[in-house]
């Protein structure tokens, strides 16, 4: 299935997409390189850092994460060549080195982020009260895709990209486009469940 | 359409999206931090100025050389430790009875040095110096008219009138 070399075959299993112009014009010589690096990191640090956040729910560590991953693209600069798609290739790594630092964050003390990031979501034009609603709202919104099962989870978050189709989100966790709208099926399935278990609760208490 | 895990020809585009993806979309659109290019070039620009270590060479960095000296010194004492408890060393038990204090006489003296001419040394112990006692002196007259020194005895052995 890959037509890129084994060293990095594990995490830039990338199929030749149609339509994609291969960067045959990157020169293997360190300046062009560099350039071509320099013009990665200008279009997609952005996208790159929305995807990290969206997982790790912290500014910083998703810098840290984007950081990383054009660290890897600079280790692995000499087959930038080969690459055809570099966003999806380029969110594939940063969601990969976004899952490690997640796994990692386990053993560290739980902290509250999800309050944190639903304070963070943009409400403007909104009253006082209407904001604290939509915090609140958005908060349980938050907490019921926390609790739905990993796979349909990771399917969610990126399905929630609108620059990313399904078949780019199958690239990027490296499996087939119809397992990947069998997950959203899933996820979209299991969201009011868990949303009604999570209204039930609170209005239990 | 694909078919589903349950059976169903269910396309999951067309299913109602529900507010939780409406808030993941709103946490999709959070703007990056101002800056985030020029951080991640200057970061770039650092790595590439590394020198970078390929293979096994780059283990013999002097770093490296530090640890491995530690991680030496720590193997050995641990192997000394190691065989000196599967192999204890044969102590000399200490002899039993206490051997009698030796005893010096003046005959025995080395030849050379100093002598003791054959004197001895008794304690005074052995030979008492004698002293004369002290002569007794007469009672004088002055002594003899002072009063007996024990009124209240001889007020007790009066008898009563």
């Amino acid at each position: 299935m890959s037509t890129y070399p084994a060293p990095i075959a594990g995490w830039m299993e990338i199929p030749a997409a149609a339509g994609l112009e291969p960067l045959t014009t990157m020169n293997v010589d360190s300046a062009a390189e560099a350039r071509a690096i320099s013009a990665l990191v200008n279009e997609y640090a952005g996208t790159l850092y929305r995807v990290a956040y969206s997982v790790l729910r912290n500014s910083a560590d998703a810098e840290d994460a984007v950081q990383e991953t054009y660290l890897r693209v600079l280790r692995h600069r000499d087959t930038l060549h080969e690459i055809r798609d570099p966003r999806v290739w380029l969110v594939r790594i940063v969601w990969n080195v976004v899952l490690d630092r997640k796994r990692r964050s386990k053993t560290r003390p739980e902290t509250d982020d999800i309050a944190d990031l639903a304070r963070m979501l943009p409400a403007a034009g909104l009253s006082a009260e209407d904001r604290v609603a939509a915090t609140q709202h958005h908060e349980r919104m938050l907490r019921a895709v926390e609790r739905l099962p990993e796979k349909e989870q990771r399917v969610l978050i990126l399905s929630a990209f609108e620059e990313l189709s399904s078949v780019e989100i199958a690239q990027i966790l490296g499996t087939t486009e119809s397992t990947v709208r069998s997950r959203l099926f899933r996820a979209r399935k299991l969201l009011p469940v868990l949303l009604g278990e999570a209204s039930g609760k609170g209005g239990a208490r | 359409m694909t078919e589903r895990w349950d059976g169903t020809d269910v396309d999951p585009e067309e299913m109602p999206r529900s507010a939780a993806e409406d808030t993941l979309r709103s946490v999709t659109r959070i703007a990056a931090p101002e800056g985030i290019e020029d951080r991640i070039h200057r970061r770039l620009a650092v790595a590439r100025r590394e020198p970078e270590s390929r293979g096994i060479w780059s283990l013999w960095s002097p770093v490296r050389k530090l640890q491995f000296a530690g991680a030496a010194a720590v193997a050995i004492a641990l192997g000394i430790s190691i065989w000196s408890v599967s192999h204890p060393v044969q102590q000399v038990a200490p002899q039993a009875v206490a051997p009698a204090p030796q005893v010096v006489t003046p005959k025995a003296a080395p030849a050379e040095g100093f002598r003791t001419a054959g004197a001895e040394r008794r304690p005074s112990t052995l030979a008492p110096i004698k002293v004369q006692p002290a002569a007794k002196k007469k009672p004088s007259a002055s002594h003899a008219a002072k009063p007996a020194t024990r009124p209240a005895a001889q007020a007790q052995v009066a008898p009563n009138p």
